[in-house]
């Protein structure tokens, strides 16, 4: 079973996309803080990561970052997800490692079929 | 050659002694010579008539000697009278020989000149009669020097002309004695011409003396050791000084104080100016007057040169500037406090600007937090109504799945409704995110379509779309949230015919596009056509409460359009036919500036 990080500190959030990854046969890795993530990405070396922005700590682009620089999760899909109110926030969640992004609120009906899109699968 | 009394004498002796020698030797030769008492009687009477003639020869050559040395000097004597003479008649001086009681004996042509008389005419006259009577004390005075010392004058005074008017005259003479007799011998000279220039002289000095005096400046001449050498009435009044009190002393004492109010050591300076007098033709510096009431006087100075060429005195004019000295400190004084007012409101833009910029951020910063504050709570509303919606959880009946598709359209709604604020927050803020990217404007157009097939379909409406290939440069996902608005608008207010879009390109050198999106809905009274791009404007109208919406889209489309696309949208419209919007934009933004840009 493929296994699916994802770095949310919203419980609410959490549970609607992993309702939605379940679906899909994924089995759910919770993290709630960026260092939680980086962690468990490294212990568990997951399917893809789905990494919220707004986190508490260090946040989602900078764990995004951390995790990039590491030799073996430098290939490890991340997709973000944000609030996306600012300028310069694509060109920054893009930059920063992560293969694409959502905004909130995601469609739990069809966030997976459009990940797999981005991902080629 | 002139023979001295001494000189005939011997003469005289000599001509007895040769004469009687002659007379002797001769006798005796003749005795020798003849011895008849007839011949020698014959021969004496040759030799006395011999003697004769011979006397009366040198007679004769004496006299005539004689005579020619009296012409001669007779000659030069006349000469030298005549000289004389004329000397006396053509001298340009008047002179005059009279007797003591003042007869005029002889005078020349210039002296009867002055009189405006012939020579003929003078002569008649004493000098009594050509005076004036005031001069008659003066007169009898000159007289008096004259018997007393032998001359008198130089002395001035008036004849009078033939002609009744006075002349000027400067005489003076002497005593002299011809004959044993008393004469006066002058000499007058006519001064008309030189007392005119000398009262020409006079009245041009007292001119300038009168400019100088009643000049409005202080005129005053000072010596290279600072004594006051002269000042003019307008100085002596404004210092309050006589010129008693300033002449001879030094300014230092008078006029100068050693200190001045801004604490610069006059003496110092001054009295550098008095080692080089040339090199300071202009300064300023605080004078006092008796009163001790201190002034500030802007000076012009001027050396004043020696015959030799050296400088030995300063011309020095003072001009009183103390108002204008108060009123340039006042200046100075208002200038420092206009820096004072500059730096303090610089100080207080700067502040402004600083709560700007931090007004700015929180702007930026609320939007930024609403946005996700907002959206945090609406995605489990909207997530989970969906999910227990598509009964992922578990069958739901009817019921149950009308009140959750309830509870899912009121969580769109209210995204919906969000995300209009927020990004005309955004654009009110300036933080809109532009996004430029080539896209194919069909493929847009047809995306959006594609959102609407369903609900056209369903309400048995006609999809009409008359589109041209156009590749674009400019925000997509703006633009397709423009033309879904739109388009949401005309399914919303359209219950029968046809909706139809069409593109066109507008290739008259500007290079834009048109998006035309017609239906044949309900329409818009013209009254209302300008509410509508006003937010939270809608119309009243009947069909409102059956037709949902937010009030904001128009607004915010139009924002887009204008401020993102750049272009226009124009929204016509007949009330009970149908509405028409073109939006007609630039088909590619290359030169502006994408993302992250205010504005």
């Amino acid at each position: 079973m493929k296994r699916v990080l994802v770095v949310e500190d919203n419980l609410d959030n959490f549970r609607l996309i992993s309702y939605a990854l379940k679906r899909y046969g994924y089995e759910i890795i919770h993290a709630q803080t960026g260092e939680e993530g980086i962690e468990l990405a490294k212990t568990e070396k997951p399917f893809f990561i789905i990494m919220d922005i707004n986190l508490p700590g260090i946040d989602g682009l900078a764990t995004t970052r951390k995790l990039r620089e590491l030799e073996e999760l430098k290939y490890v899909p991340i997709i973000a997800i944000t609030s996306f109110a600012m300028a310069g926030d694509r060109e920054r969640i893009l930059s920063s490692g992560c293969n694409g992004y959502f905004e909130k609120p995601i469609d739990p009906l069809t966030i997976v079929e459009s990940i797999h899109k981005i991902l080629g699968i | 050659m002139t023979f001295t009394r001494k000189n005939v004498i011997w003469i005289v002796i000599l001509y007895l002694v040769f004469g009687g020698l002659w007379i002797a030797f001769s006798d005796w030769i003749l005795s020798k010579l003849i011895r008849d008492f007839p011949s020698y009687v014959k021969f004496q009477t040759y030799k006395g008539w011999l003697f004769v003639i011979l006397t009366g020869f040198l007679l004769y050559l004496m006299l005539r000697f004689f005579t020619y040395r009296v012409e001669t000097y007779e000659k030069k004597l006349t000469r030298e009278r005549d000289y004389n003479r004329l000397l006396f008649e053509k001298s340009s001086i008047g002179l005059a020989l009279c007797k003591m009681d003042g007869t005029l004996i002889d005078v020349n042509e210039a002296y009867a000149k002055i009189i405006g008389r012939t020579v003929q005419e003078t002569l008649n006259l004493t000098y009594w009669d050509i005076t004036p009577n005031e001069y008659k004390e003066e007169e009898l005075k000159q007289l008096e020097l004259l018997k007393t010392t032998g001359r008198y004058g130089p002395y001035e005074k008036h004849y009078i002309h033939k002609d009744g008017h006075l002349v000027p005259v400067r005489l003076q003479g002497i005593l002299v004695k011809i004959n044993g007799e008393e004469f006066i011998w002058s000499s007058v000279e006519d001064i008309t011409e030189l007392k005119k220039s000398k009262d020409a002289l006079i009245e041009s000095e007292r001119k300038y003396r009168e400019v100088v005096d009643n000049a409005n400046s202080i005129i005053l001449r000072v010596d290279l050791e600072g004594r006051i050498r002269f000042i003019n009435k307008f100085g002596e009044k404004f210092f309050g000084f006589s010129s008693e009190e300033l002449i001879g002393n030094s300014i230092f004492n008078t006029i100068v104080p050693e200190l001045e109010s801004t604490g610069r050591n006059l003496r110092e300076l001054l009295e550098s100016i008095l080692k080089n007098p040339e090199s300071f033709e202009y300064n300023i510096n605080e004078n006092v007057d008796k009163q001790g009431k201190r002034y500030w006087i802007f000076w012009v100075n001027k050396a004043i040169y020696d015959e030799s060429g050296k400088p030995k005195e300063i011309l020095c004019i003072g001009t009183d500037i103390t108002e204008l000295k108060k009123a340039q400190q006042e200046l100075e004084r208002y200038k420092d406090h206009l820096e004072e007012l500059v730096k303090e409101r610089t100080r207080e833009l700067e502040e402004a600007n600083e709560k700007l910029k931090e007004l700015d951020r929180l702007k930026s910063m609320f939007i930024a937090s609403m946005s996700h504050e907002l959206r945090t709570p609406l995605n489990s509303i909207i997530g989970f109504s969906s999910i227990l919606l598509n009964e992922w959880l578990g069958p739901l009946n009817d019921e149950q799945k009308f009140n959750i598709a309830t509870i899912n359209r009121a969580g769109k709604h209210l995204l919906a409704l969000i995300n209009d604020i927020i990004d005309i927050s955004k654009i009110e803020a300036g933080v809109i995110d532009i996004y430029y990217e080539d896209f194919e404007l069909e493929e847009l157009i047809r995306e959006g379509q594609k959102l609407f097939e369903n609900e056209i379909q369903n309400k048995g409406l006609q999809f009409i779309t008359n589109l041209s290939s156009i590749k674009m440069f400019t925000d997509r996902r703006r633009l397709f949230q423009c033309i879904v608005n739109i388009l949401s608008n005309a399914v919303k207010f359209t219950e029968k015919g046809f909706i139809k879009i069409s593109t066109n390109l507008i290739n008259n050198g500007s290079n834009r596009v048109e998006i035309t999106i017609e239906d044949s809905g309900i329409g818009i009274r013209e009254q209302d056509l300008a509410k509508l791009f006003k937010p939270f404007q809608r119309i009243e109208h009947s069909v409102r409460q059956r037709v949902p919406g937010t009030g904001l889209g128009l607004y915010l489309t139009k924002k887009i359009v204008t401020e993102i696309l750049k272009g226009d949208i124009i929204l016509t419209s007949r009330y009970g036919e149908g509405s028409k919007v073109i939006i007609n934009i630039p088909v590619s933004l290359k030169n502006e500036k994408s993302s992250c840009s205010r504005g």
